[in-house]
């Protein structure tokens, strides 16, 4: 098998919930509930899932901004949640992460170039002339003229901050950035210009993203590999291509309808899904997915489905493909 | 480009702040509350030239004389010039309401970032202390400091700096609470930043405004308690000119010599104003949202 860059065990994350009148613990929001994926160097590996399955919550943990209850996140062998701060902060320099508002992603009072120049200072890069040379590489790396960098945040526009924090995460080199929803916030022309920017960069540098959207054709353009998210558990996983040609989970192929097609004469059975994700507090027995599933059977009520391969590194948590 | 790099910095700062400035000052009330404590600062500096006596300088043949020529504001008790130690009174009241204020500013600033920033237990203990302090009416509290640590200038800024910094301390904590999720900040700390970075570079600059307001409104509250305590003899002693101590040497002869309590009452409700009207004006500019 191929080296991974990083590799997420049962990752599990849990919110607890206070009672309304005592501040006493009376049940757990699994946010995220056993969640384990492979990055390779270099390689993309798309998350999707829609609003509040869990993804975010999953990038902001494998960083530790969001504590995790258990699991292992190894980055090149080394368990990112055991360690110390020392060497958390050498690791952080090698996984960087982008978020989503690119409006809130940078200090409003400071310039750009500071913005830059104060990451590479604080890892110890040269004097501070070779910052500000430097500073200026990076602004030209995401394809933005170097006069930006005597700009402020509010001067500049949404896609044109996306690459300022993008440029900033390239200061230290990372070989893994975790991409929040990046280009959910911006306009469809500028998505196309930031996701291209991402690809070359990947190219250039040989960076792997682990990419969390809720758009699917995004996620199929830029990703090697899927996993499809629900409520806080991965629930397939497949090269992008196989996921799109064969989606195996109900909720998979539910995801892949509601993309709209631009062909109008295509009459295709559509999977529509009724409801709301029900509540992460209360989940009961059985497959999480019950409640909505167009396939529903018996033993869904009551058994979580294993995770199951079907092959071609195609995995599916579903009864539908148990071998008996 | 390295010559363009370098300037950049100073001439984006000075861009920025002349601009606030322009903004600041097109405000009427701005320009009047500005003026008014420019020139009681202006009193206050160069008092031993404007003033024409000692402030303790006494004349007894002179006592009580009703304002006019030689004595503009008359005489006190004493037969000293009321206009001079008005004057030097100035120093005192600018004194300890920026000392107060300051002090209490960098005790609240500091509480108040420790338990926004870190949370949890320290939080716990800090928000406890913070609403305890909050809830004591102020003069009252800084009585009791004062009548423990004995009444004098020093003692009485440092009572009203332990009284009053309970109110930075829950606007910072406030401030830092939200920034805290902000996602520049959480970007910090993904990049490897140490929490005193975070904290100084990113958190309090941003934290500044709301702070700055109250700043402003603060320091006319701490000269009305300072002028309290000094007419109730708690504060600066005879013979330190305090407009306060001044309004009451003067409340025994108020029906003879009225001008003795009159102009360093309406002293302070000048420079009160002064204070009000700019730290309003500030909150106006700064952030136009609470505008009402």
């Amino acid at each position: 098998m191929k080296d991974m860059i990083l590799k997420v065990r049962n990752l599990k994350v849990h919110f607890p919930v206070k009672g309304e009148i005592l501040p006493r613990v009376v049940g757990h929001v699994k946010a995220v509930d056993d969640v384990s994926f492979r990055i390779g160097y270099g390689e993309t590996l798309g998350l999707v899932g829609e609003s509040g399955c869990g993804k975010t919550t999953t990038g902001r943990a494998m960083i530790r901004l969001i504590k995790a209850q258990a699991g292992q996140v190894l980055f090149e062998g080394k368990d990112i949640l055991q360690l110390g701060k020392q060497d958390l902060n050498a690791v952080r320099k090698n996984i960087q992460m982008i978020f989503q508002d690119p409006f809130a992603a940078l200090n409003p009072r400071m310039s750009i170039g500071d913005a830059i120049e104060e990451v590479l200072y604080i890892h110890n890069y040269g004097s501070k002339q070779a910052r500000r040379k430097r500073a200026a590489e990076l602004i030209e790396t995401v394809e933005l003229n170097r006069a930006y960098l005597s700009r402020y945040p509010h001067e500049l526009s949404g896609g044109q901050r996306q690459r300022i924090v993008l440029a900033r995460a390239l200061a230290v080199d990372p070989k893994l950035i975790i991409c929040d929803e990046p280009v959910s916030a911006l306009d469809v022309s500028i998505q196309a210009q930031t996701v291209n920017l991402l690809e070359d960069l990947q190219k250039h540098f040989n960076i792997a993203y682990l990419f969390i959207s809720h758009d699917l054709s995004v996620v199929k353009h830029l990703s090697k590999r899927i996993a499809v998210m629900y409520l806080g558990k991965i629930v397939e996983t497949a090269d992008s291509e196989e996921l799109f040609a064969h989606p195996s989970h109900p909720y998979t192929r539910a995801l892949l309808d509601s993309v709209p097609s631009i062909d109008p004469d295509m009459k295709k059975e559509r999977v529509l899904l009724e409801g709301d994700m029900p509540s992460m507090t209360e989940q009961g027995q059985g497959c999480r997915f019950h409640s909505r599933c167009p396939n529903v059977m018996e033993r869904c009520y009551h058994e979580e489905p294993q995770t199951i391969d079907v092959g071609g590194g195609h995995a599916v948590d579903c009864h539908l493909y148990a071998v008996e | 480009m390295t010559d363009l790099a370098l300037d950049r910095d100073k001439m984006k700062r000075k861009g920025r702040f002349a601009r606030f400035l322009k903004q600041l000052f097109a405000n009427k009330m701005a320009r009047f509350g500005g003026t008014v404590i420019f020139l009681l600062f202006l009193l206050a500096v160069f008092a031993p030239v404007i003033a024409p006596y000692e402030y303790d300088a006494m004349n007894l043949p002179e006592m009580l004389k009703a304002p006019g020529f030689g004595n503009i504001l008359g005489t006190d008790e004493f037969g000293r010039d009321v206009f001079s130690r008005i004057v030097y009174g100035t120093r005192i009241s600018f004194t300890v309401g920026f000392l107060a204020v300051g002090i209490s500013l960098l005790i609240g600033t500091i509480l108040g970032a420790l338990a926004g920033y870190y949370g949890g237990a320290l939080d716990y203990v800090i928000s406890g202390i913070t609403d305890i302090a909050w809830s004591f009416p102020v003069t009252l509290l800084a009585i009791v400091f004062v009548a423990a640590l004995g009444p004098s200038l020093i003692n009485m800024i440092i009572a009203m700096a332990i009284v009053s910094w309970s109110g930075f301390a829950r606007l910072v904590r406030g401030q830092f609470l939200s920034l805290r999720e902000k996602e520049f900040v959480q970007a910090a700390r993904v990049l490897g930043m140490r929490d005193r970075r975070i904290i100084f570079r990113h958190m309090l600059p941003n934290a500044l405004a709301p702070v700055i307001v109250l700043t402003t409104l603060e320091v006319p509250k701490a000269i009305i308690v300072e002028a309290s305590l000094s007419f109730l003899g708690l504060g600066a002693q005879p013979p330190t000119p305090s407009w306060g101590a001044i309004m009451n040497s003067g409340k025994s002869y108020l029906m003879e010599a009225p001008w003795i309590s009159i102009f360093p009452g309406l002293m302070i409700v000048v420079i009160v104003m002064g204070f009000n009207l700019f730290g309003d004006a500030l909150r106006d500019t700064l952030d136009p949202r609470l505008k009402d």
